[in-house]
């Protein structure tokens, strides 16, 4: 048994042009819905990535294709996928494993104001680190916030704030969404559409939690200006100040008119459906309008039987 | 920690500029730097990078006059081998983004001091309106 390098080649080729119609559709859908809230465009571009991620799957019942590409010219333009792809994932495993050295290095939160503002939110915990100067939500399966040191004793209005910004990346599985999001990437690598995506992707998401702290009463003025202090402290430091799309974060909670409602909430599974649902018709669709070569088998068929 | 000269520390995006201004110019001024540096921060961050570099092994000075002049303390050939070491740490370096929802983006295009203090006038003015 081996694998058709020129059936495979041409497999991925298709998936990965259909994978970016998919994100094409999806900066269309965001750019028309640009006055509706965070939440809503966030939902666009997670139905994206879920259709992207099933996909393939749908795929493999497609009747494989042959271009006749000489096997030496299939092999390196298939070597050289799977390595975009493989140094993708191992930067993305590479991650995983910092964060959870980080999170080990932690230690729990015993501050009462802390805990006092996160009860009645089972499932989550709070940890306090001394390795990072940002809060951030860590855990796909067990969420965990991890809260700098430093913040600990900040004003009541900006804990609350801070703590229901990343409480709604727990409540929305940011964190999985985003894991989701750099599968994607590492698989449709090849064209700029999904890192634009998984960039408009975490923007939205950071927009929504950002309503969701602005839903907890604090100014707009005073919220903005715990970000860009925390954006100076990092200047201050010599070190690079990242914060890209900071100056649309603070355009946006600033912004009066802007629609910060908390919906859609999709559960994973209602998402994870709707995604199987188009990625089905989608391919039923090329299935049909595409010519029946004589002989063809499903492309999963065509790798065991060649 | 005290630090090592020539260490292979990857340098960060604005160090590395400065060092393609040394390389290009042979020797460079504080203000030299600030002249051909894009979208420069303040003299003192400049003088603070400098300083970094110069404590990381990669610069050298002299004095002249009240003037420090800075020289690279490697070949560019040398330089242009962890140039790439660079590439590979930038890549493997941002994973961590990959792997959190963090409050403040992990990396990205850096901010200046002047686009800050805009921000800092944004919101200065949206609390004089109460927002």
């Amino acid at each position: 048994m081996h694998l058709d390098a020129s059936a495979l080649v041409i497999w991925i080729g298709s998936l990965e042009l259909v994978g970016a119609q998919i994100f094409l559709v999806a900066i269309v859908l965001d750019a028309c819905l640009r006055r509706r809230s965070a939440a809503v465009r966030r939902g666009i571009w997670a139905l994206a990535f879920a259709v992207a991620l099933v996909l393939p799957l749908t795929r493999l019942a497609l009747p494989a294709s042959d271009l006749g590409l000489s096997p030496a010219v299939a092999v390196s333009l298939l070597a050289l996928w799977a390595t975009g792809a493989l140094l993708l994932l191992v930067r993305l495993l590479r991650g995983h494993l910092l964060a959870r050295q980080r999170l080990a290095r932690s230690v729990p939160v015993a501050a009462a104001l802390w805990l006092e503002d996160l009860a009645g939110r089972p499932g989550v915990e709070l940890r306090l680190s001394d390795e990072t100067d940002t809060p951030l939500t860590v855990g796909v399966l067990r969420p965990v916030i991890l809260v700098p040191r430093r913040m600990l004793d900040v004003p009541a209005s900006e804990r609350r704030a801070l703590l229901a910004h990343e409480l709604a990346h727990v409540a929305r599985a940011d964190c999985l969404l985003l894991l989701a999001g750099a599968v994607v990437r590492a698989l449709y690598w090849i064209s700029p559409l999904p890192w634009w995506a998984l960039r408009s992707l975490r923007a939205r998401a950071e927009d929504a939690a950002d309503d969701a702290a602005l839903r907890t009463g604090i100014r707009s003025s005073s919220y903005a200006a715990q970000l860009v202090a925390l954006a100076r402290k990092r200047l201050g430091r010599a070190c690079p100040a990242p914060a890209a799309g900071l100056r649309d974060r603070v355009g946006a909670i600033l912004d009066v008119h802007r629609v910060r409602s908390r919906e859609p909430r999709w559960s994973v599974t209602v998402l994870v459906g709707a995604a199987a649902l188009i990625a089905t018709t989608v391919t039923a669709c090329e299935a049909r309008s595409a010519p029946e070569p004589a002989d063809a088998a499903p492309m999963h068929h065509a790798a065991q039987h060649r | 920690m005290a630090r090592r000269k020539h260490d292979p520390d990857p340098l960060s995006r604005r160090e590395r500029q400065i060092m393609d201004i040394v390389f290009r110019r042979g020797t460079a001024t504080i203000r030299d730097v600030l002249a051909d540096l894009p979208d420069p921060p303040s003299y003192s961050a400049v003088r603070a990078l400098v300083g970094i570099l110069e404590d990381k092994g990669h610069l050298q000075h002299r004095v002249d006059g009240p003037t420090y002049v800075y020289s690279p303390t490697q070949r560019p050939e040398r330089a242009r081998a962890s140039a790439l070491a660079h590439v590979v740490n930038t890549f493997f370096g941002g994973s961590a983004t990959d792997a959190v929802a963090a409050l403040l983006d992990l990396e990205g295009r850096e901010l200046s001091v002047d686009e800050l203090d805009e921000l800092g006038a944004l919101i200065e003015q949206a609390r004089k309106e109460g927002r």
